[in-house]
């Protein structure tokens, strides 16, 4: 075996799961090379739709800046020590939001810095400064383009919300209307500076989790009557344009609040109902209007470790979020910031999962290990 | 100078041997290839045949080499391989030349697709010990060096 070409070797290993791949560096020498070259780090990536993703913990109590890394790829339910591998990692934030992660790459903000890392290498890199006024909001996204292998930021940036003017006619409303409009700004990573490249009519919303999918970042863009009118607006990061999305064909994402996550590869929409669970959309085939199903509904679930908790509080039930689906079917809930679920959607079962080292209160999104910098 | 390919219940392997032919217990037993199932492939693999073309070339005499669970097609070019192989190298004049490969490429990327795939399915969840094992490569840091790229990478060996 160890006479196999060094191609063949890399081939091997850009197969196994991010754990595995960086464990590997300590058998010898020659792996360790093969393992540091950016060749392994892009075929690794290229192949990670093959595996269950892995999920970053962020949490900033009690503690700032926390960051846990699972792997779950290399998770083993059946085996009980894998349920505390919980691995603690060093992130360089400066006290930054995050804007996304793509390729196991991180972005961060904070004021007009900047900044991505790969928290499983120690990689970092600051890019130029946004350009945003301290009077305008602004949304960002964070992406790759397999197509021109381009990593880039893009900034949506609105003027700050006046007043709405009370008197139809009013001289403001035309100001008003300018105010929906907002302004483009990209940024290729490896650029110097960021570009201007237009207006667009949209006012997206900031999801919880960016959601890229096909090489588009995708936003709920909320324009009118809230619900009835939202549309979801894709921004494709090789072409640089917008489009819109066709939403699902749905009585009750009408009336209703509802987030675009990624499920398995494809664009979804979580819309929230009355008794604190949720409906599950997922378009299968992109951007055809006719493949939008209901993939499942969740119930309200208390999570055992929270009823205890949770007993005198008025609505105990609700407030589930999505973080993403397994190959296995399973899909993996945040409850409140607070609990794990696993969630079997066939069998309509739940199961708490418990990392004992996990902090009391965490953001969580989907993180895909990778051993690439730009 | 011969080469044998034999079967024993868990795939073929090939020896170079100098007359004999030791049936002593397999030390590459854990290798247990997925079988290549039909499919009128008859692929080769470029990984099977440079991993027999380096031995022969390197003349790694005493080394056995376990090779994956192939169909009879894949061995019977193999062996024309080897044949080729060895007959050029007895006539030291005639270099083998790689473009007598017939296979058309297609098969010999999902062959080899398989075959890397197979190995990495094995790899999982493995320690580097026990890496270094099934693959037999010795390990070639000083401790000091091993515990500083532990060090640098302290996450996945907690």
């Amino acid at each position: 075996m160890k006479r196999l070409p060094p191609e063949i070797v890399l081939d091997i290993l850009s197969r196994l799961p991010i754990t595995s791949l960086v464990k590997s560096k300590t058998v010898c020498r020659a792996w360790r090379r093969i393992i540091q070259s950016s060749l392994l780090a892009e075929k690794h990536v290229s192949h990670a739709s093959e595996y269950d993703p892995g999920v970053l913990f962020q949490s900033h109590w009690p503690i700032k800046n926390q960051y846990f890394f699972v792997d779950f790829a290399s998770y083993i339910e059946e085996k009980r020590e894998e349920k505390r591998n919980l691995k603690q990692i060093h992130v360089s934030t400066m006290h930054a939001n995050l804007v996304g992660s793509c390729n196991g790459l991180l972005c961060f903000y904070n004021a007009a810095q900047i900044h991505i890392c790969n928290p499983l290498t120690n990689y970092s890199m600051e890019l130029p400064k946004l350009l945003k006024d301290p009077g305008e909001k602004g949304t960002l996204g964070f992406g790759f383009s397999p197509t021109t292998k381009e990593y880039k930021v893009v900034e949506i940036v609105y003027p700050r919300k006046r007043p709405r003017p009370r008197l139809r006619g009013n001289p403001n409303l035309a100001a008003d209307q300018n105010s929906n409009q907002g302004e483009v700004r990209v940024l290729t990573i490896g650029d110097s500076s960021w570009r201007s490249i237009g207006k667009v009519p949209y006012q997206c919303i900031q999801q919880p989790s960016q959601v890229l999918v096909n090489a588009r970042l995708h936003w709920i863009s909320q324009l009118g009557k809230p619900y009835i009118d939202d549309n979801i607006v894709s921004f494709d990061l090789a072409t640089e344009h917008f489009q819109e999305v066709p939403k699902p064909v749905c009585e009750s994402l009408n009336k209703c609040h509802y987030e675009l996550l990624v499920l398995q590869g494809h664009l979804a929409a979580a819309a929230s109902d009355t008794t604190g669970g949720l409906e599950m959309w997922v378009m299968k085939e992109y951007n055809v209007k006719e493949s939008w199903v209901k993939q499942f509904s969740i119930e309200g679930h208390l999570p055992r470790i929270l009823q205890r908790i949770n007993a005198r509080e008025p609505f105990p039930r609700s407030f589930f979020r999505v973080i993403c689906r397994f190959r296995n079917g399973k899909v993996l809930l945040e409850h409140r910031s607070q609990a794990l679920i696993i969630y079997d959607p066939v069998q309509d079962r739940y199961k708490d999962l418990i990392f004992p080292e996990a902090p009391n209160w965490f953001k969580m999104f989907v993180h895909v290990g990778s051993l690439i910098s730009i | 100078m011969l080469i044998f390919l034999f079967d024993r219940g868990q795939g073929f392997r090939v020896r170079k041997i100098d007359g004999v032919v030791d049936f002593e217990e397999d030390y590459v037993a854990e290798l247990r290839w997925r079988h290549i199932r039909g499919g009128g492939s008859g692929g080769g693999g470029v990984a099977l045949w440079q991993t027999i073309k380096h031995m022969i070339e390197d003349g790694c005499a005493d080394t056995e080499i376990p090779l994956p669970n192939v169909n009879s097609q894949t061995l019977s070019k193999v062996l024309e391989y080897c044949k080729k192989h060895v007959e050029a190298a007895a006539d030291k004049e005639t270099e083998p030349e790689d473009d007598k490969e017939t296979e058309p490429e297609d098969d010999m990327k999902a062959w080899d697709t398989d075959f890397m795939k197979t190995v990495a399915d094995m790899m999982k969840g493995k320690s580097p010990e026990e890496f270094r094992k099934t693959f037999n490569i010795k390990n070639d840091y000083t401790p000091e060096e091993e515990a500083e790229v532990k060090k640098e990478n302290q996450w996945a060996f907690e």
